[in-house]
């Protein structure tokens, strides 16, 4: 009887091992690829052509402690990112920033791609408390694009701010600004 | 039995949708579309084979007493191993079937081959039949989620072959309708088989 109690759990022991042995291995072996899948499956593809035209993919930069270092000269920068193309090729750099002056209902959010050349080639806002029709003409390409290929090594002073929303506009520059100084002083 | 009848056995005689009716669940929720049918199909052919010639091979050593539990843990390793690979290889259509994927586990028809085959026949035959079943659950599914895709979508893997004219009918691709489609496919399937018969 004892016998048996062992032979009968000593087999679904072996069984239940190997079985689990082969899934540690595989999970390992697809875990990588996973995250990346579940990664561009998060991102909005209308963002990712906006910020960075041909992307797939906002990887996380690779090197952790540069990212440390800009959080802790800049508090309104959050990430620093590389954009990729599907075949794994970097594209630019893209920076996800608050603003740092305030829009009517407070902070914008961004994300300011820049090209390995240093122009921006594209924006958009990640979060904002704008007023819905007004402060929000901010988040429309009519507005977004007159920054697209400008130096990301130089401030930008001038600008066609939108009649009547001239608080959303300049919230939005001054991301978009504080993005410049980051990549200026980081990055360049 | 040869070889070629244990092939056919699944596909004709002991369909697992269409003459068994196992398995229900997922073959009601994602018959939507021809592709995610076929995908379905793909899955099961690979988990009902693999897990009936691991268990036909390990026939010997698994004793009696213990072979249901030992069944089912080959039968979740295998999927589990699916289930890993479309969510990296084949992503889009992992997300489209979803849950249905970790629950090949419980389709009835992987633990009923194993009981009623893989535990007492060879590898080869095992893996044949294996195979043969998985066909039929596949070509069953092909069939409803082919049905459904034109009378709900108006389309059929994605391409519209219906005139804009046709107002698709949603019934189809809801729950009812997958229930209605698949009583007239059983039905037409019978019809069809006594005729023969006669």
């Amino acid at each position: 009887m004892k016998n048996s109690f062992v032979k009968l759990g000593g087999v679904l022991f072996l069984v239940g091992a190997i079985s689990a042995g082969v899934l540690a291995w595989l999970n390992d072996a697809t875990s990588d690829i996973i995250a990346k899948n579940e990664a561009m499956a998060s991102m909005k593809p209308e963002i990712l052509e906006a910020v960075m035209p041909g992307s797939v993919l906002f990887s996380d930069y690779e090197d952790a402690a540069l990212i440390d270092s800009i959080k802790a000269e800049n508090s309104k920068f959050v990430n620093l990112l590389t954009a990729v193309d599907s075949s794994d090729k970097e594209l630019g750099k893209v920076i996800r920033t608050w603003s740092t002056v305030p829009g009517y209902g407070g902070d914008m959010e961004l994300f300011v791609g820049v090209s390995p050349d240093g122009k921006i080639t594209g924006i958009s806002v990640v979060s904002h408390s704008e007023t819905s029709g007004l402060g929000t003409r901010t988040l429309e390409p009519a507005f977004t694009s007159q920054f697209v290929g400008k130096d990301a090594g130089a401030e930008i002073t001038a600008f066609d701010a939108i009649s009547g929303v001239t608080k959303s506009s300049n919230s939005f520059l001054s991301a978009v600004n504080n993005a410049i100084d980051i990549y200026s002083k980081f990055l360049k | 039995m040869n070889k070629f009848e244990i092939f056919k056995n699944g596909i004709t005689k002991e369909n697992p949708i269409l003459v068994q009716q196992v398995g229900m669940c997922a073959t009601l929720a994602i018959t939507t579309s021809l592709l995610n049918g076929i995908g379905m199909g793909v899955a099961v052919i690979a988990v009902l084979t693999g897990s009936n010639i691991v268990i036909s091979a390990l026939r010997k050593f698994i004793p009696d007493e213990v072979r249901i539990p030992a069944f089912v843990i080959i039968i979740a390793a295998f999927t589990t191993i699916i289930d890993l690979l479309m969510h990296a290889y084949t992503f889009a259509l992992y997300q489209a079937l979803g849950v249905f994927i970790p629950l090949i586990v419980v389709n009835c028809i992987i633990l009923a081959r194993a009981e009623a085959f893989a535990f007492k026949n060879g590898v080869f035959d095992s893996a044949i039949d294996g195979l043969g079943m998985g066909v039929g659950y596949l070509v069953a599914m092909v069939l409803l989620s082919s049905i459904r895709e034109i009378l709900g979508n108006g389309s059929i893997l994605g391409l519209r072959i219906l005139p804009e004219a046709y107002e698709p009918m949603m019934m189809a691709v809801q729950p009812p309708g997958a229930f209605i489609l698949l009583g007239l496919l059983i039905g037409a399937v019978n019809y069809l088989s006594r005729k023969k018969k006669a």
